[in-house]
């Protein structure tokens, strides 16, 4: 049987030693711990610019350049998947628009001519305003269309009606693992949208 | 050319002490925000870049002062137009004139005469930085008046009423810095920290009076509402009192506390860290108390000793930055008891001691 | 920089329509002074925070030291409106809530932007459906620059939404800017 460390909580508040209740030496312990991060990082920063390798300076993400490594689970943005041989594998069955809790997904249905498949959307259309990453059109999916792996979390637009993702869109995201870490041109669309760049260019 | 040479003595001096707190001052917002990010692990503005250079971020003043000049000026609805826009000029004016008495060199030869480095040689010196002191509070004062606001009202209450507090501490502390020099003239109190003391200590204020340079050191950063006593601006929890001031009104008050910070240091380094002495230069060389000495001429040693002056002055601000960014605030009533109750009494203590060694000594 | 369009047209729920001056910008040359304070004001963006809820928490994280959100200029961020020039909406607009972010978007000194962070505040989040007291987004109260999807948004989406508000001040002209907007009735 191990042993368990049994703190008695009534030791916790005691009373305050002389030293301590001036107040002036914890300050000057702080002062210490604070000036001893300040001289760190400064020798560290100034090592770098000299090109010597150190130790990580600070421990910022300097985003855009360098993005934090997400779980392999993370809820990003959704995708619609594709059979191998290149069809939608949505067959507008409407489970995801039944379950989302926050009515985002609307579907409209057409009819395919292949009795195995009846049914394929003709428009699928996400408004990422209202979607709250909750993931149970994943979970809801018989046909593993909708996915929510293409790594991208960072979504801006300049309106409400730029946040409606249609099934182009959709369709055409790649997941996480072939995008690598090259953003998608997701930004540049919404701002060509409002003619305020004159042309795209691909972020590379 | 006698006058002249006083006219150009006179506009040279001025202008380089003022430049001095101007620019250290616009520095100073850059260096909050990387010393603060250095203390926090992490990396503060470098975004700002010019034709592609970022230098560290150092164009962010810039960035801020053009935005503050352009944002829209507001003035609340109050009787007192004149008074809301003078408030921040009486702040920075009166922080900006103590900068004449402090002494930031010897003396400089030209053309046969001497020149004081120092803007206003008067024999009343500390009496002068305390007339500014005590009139600094009006700009406190009227922006928390004039601004017809009811919180203000109460934020510049407390503010004032923190720094008369404050005021009396520093007074009593510099008590006990005139018994031992026994002059209120700035320069002559740098001048005669240049001695020895048991025959190598340079004769600085803070080794004949330790207690004081804490006491001072505290009374002031409390002067310029710094943290820990920022309680009136507090900003996060409490309304301040320049609540309604934006654009260049309110860069002002900051520019204030900013120009306030330098002075508190300056003050720091003349009375206890020997203003412009470097340890054993004396005004024809080094002089070693184990008997070596290194001969320099006198525009060297003028400029070695307006160098330590900077040097000194930028490391009291960076431990006031240091003291800013590591404690927590103090609530207004354990700020009110510590500047009565415990700063006050050891003060008046550290006067009689003072008074009863230097009578002792003086037998 | 690319030529500055002669319209701009964007399309939120407050429409706002050029002033008269700004229909013949080209012809007005102030295009470098323009540059001047279109920098100086992206890259010193101050915030007034405006954590309702949960959104807070991830604004406290970009703010923190994984995620600097002062490197973009913007991390002094003040509680005075008077003094700030950006507010981020974070949170569950409330009705009650509604009344005091107009006053204090009517505080700000111009030029002024708003950030819509997190689903809340773009539209009603998953209160959409039923919430009686939330306010189905804030840009119906205040006009908003840049809208933030996510629930909540990631500290890197918070970023990229303050970047691309910064390439909207960019674009910005001098003279086109807009003015204190006229709320839709």
């Amino acid at each position: 049987m191990g042993r368990v460390n049994v703190i008695n909580v009534s030791e916790r508040r005691r009373e305050l030693t002389f030293l301590e209740r001036i107040y002036v030496v914890e300050v000057v312990r702080g002062l210490a711990i604070t000036a001893g991060h300040f001289f760190r990082n400064l020798i560290r920063h100034t090592l770098r610019l000299f090109g010597i390798k150190t130790a990580e300076p600070a421990a910022t993400f300097q985003y855009p350049e360098v993005r934090r490594p997400a779980a392999p689970r993370l809820r990003s943005l959704h995708r619609l998947a594709r059979h191998p041989d290149g069809t939608p594998r949505c067959v507008a069955c409407m489970m995801c628009e039944t379950v989302c809790p926050a009515f985002c997904i609307f579907i409209k249905a057409e009819e395919v001519d292949d009795p195995n498949i009846e049914k394929r959307p003709k428009s699928f259309d996400i408004d990422i305003g209202r979607c709250v990453f909750c993931g149970f059109c994943v979970e809801a999916c018989p046909e593993d269309a909708i996915r929510m792996d293409t790594g991208i979390t960072e979504i801006g637009s300049l309106s409400r009606t730029g946040m409606v993702l249609d099934i182009n869109m959709l369709l055409s995201l790649p997941p996480k693992e072939e995008r690598g870490d090259k953003p998608v041109d997701f930004l540049q669309k919404r701002l060509v949208d409002y003619n305020l760049v004159p042309e795209i260019q691909a972020k590379t | 050319m006698n006058l002249g040479l006083e006219i150009g003595a006179a506009v040279g001096k001025t202008l380089f002490i003022i430049l001095f707190a101007l620019s250290l001052g616009g520095l100073l917002t850059w260096v909050e925000r990387k010393q603060s990010a250095l203390m926090q692990d992490r990396i503060g503005a470098n975004r700002a870049s010019i034709l592609g250079l970022r230098v560290w971020g150092l164009f962010h003043i810039i960035a801020d002062s053009v935005k503050m000049f352009m944002k829209e000026d507001f003035v609340p609805n109050t009787p007192h137009r004149i008074i809301h826009g003078l408030a921040p000029v009486l702040s920075l004016f009166f922080a900006l004139l103590s900068f004449a008495v402090i002494p930031f060199g010897n003396a400089i030869t030209i053309a046969g005469h001497r020149i004081g480095l120092q803007v206003l040689d008067v024999n009343i010196g500390i009496l002068f930085v305390f007339a500014m002191m005590s009139v600094a509070v009006y700009g406190i004062v009227l922006a928390g008046w004039s601004s017809n606001n009811n919180f203000s009202l109460l934020g510049s209450i407390r503010a004032s009423a923190q720094m008369i507090s404050y005021e009396v501490s520093i007074g009593m502390t510099l008590v006990g810095i005139l018994l031992i020099f026994q002059t209120l003239s700035l320069q002559e109190i740098v001048q005669a920290q240049g001695g020895l003391l048991f025959g190598f200590l340079p004769a600085w204020g803070v080794i004949l009076q330790p207690l004081g340079f804490f006491l001072f050191l505290t009374a002031g950063i409390a002067e310029t509402k710094r943290i820990p006593f920022d309680m009136p601006e507090g900003e996060s929890e409490i309304i301040g009192f320049f609540v309604e001031y934006s654009s260049m009104k309110f860069g002002m008050f900051m520019f204030a506390e900013f120009v306030g910070q330098i002075l508190i240091a300056s003050l720091v380094t003349t009375f206890f860290f020997g203003g412009w002495q470097v340890p054993y230069l004396a005004d024809a060389g080094f002089a070693f108390p184990w008997g070596g000495t290194i001969p320099m001429s006198a525009w060297v040693v003028e400029s070695l000793r307006v160098i330590s002056f900077i040097g000194k002055v930028a490391f009291f601000c960076w431990l006031q930055m240091l003291i800013r960014w590591t404690l927590p605030r103090f609530r207004f009533d354990q700020l009110m008891n510590l500047g009565w109750k415990v700063l006050l009494p050891l003060s008046l203590v550290n006067a009689v001691v003072t008074a009863i060694v230097v009578l002792w000594i003086g037998q | 920089m690319g030529k500055t369009p002669t319209e701009l047209k964007i399309k939120t729920k407050a429409d706002n329509t050029l002033p008269l001056e700004g229909r013949h910008g080209n012809n007005v040359i102030v295009t470098s002074v323009d540059k001047v304070l279109s920098w100086a004001r992206q890259s010193s963006v101050w915030p007034m925070t405006f954590g309702l809820a949960c959104c807070a928490i991830e604004m406290m994280a970009t703010a923190a030291g994984r995620f600097d959100i002062d490197r973009f200029g913007a991390g002094v961020m003040r509680a005075s409106p008077r003094q700030t020039d950006l507010m981020i909406v974070a949170g569950t607009v409330t009705m009650k809530m509604a009344l005091r972010i107009k006053r204090l978007y009517e505080q700000m000194p111009e030029p002024k932007y708003v950030i819509s962070m997190g689903s809340c505040a773009t539209c009603g989040g998953p209160y959409w459906k039923h919430g009686y007291h939330v306010l189905k987004g804030v840009d119906q109260i205040v006009p908003v620059d840049v809208y933030v999807a996510g629930c909540p948004p990631r500290p890197e989406a918070l970023l990229e939404g303050l970047m691309l508000l910064q390439e909207k001040i960019k674009r910005e002209e001098l003279i086109g800017k807009k003015l204190a907007p006229v709320m839709a009735a």
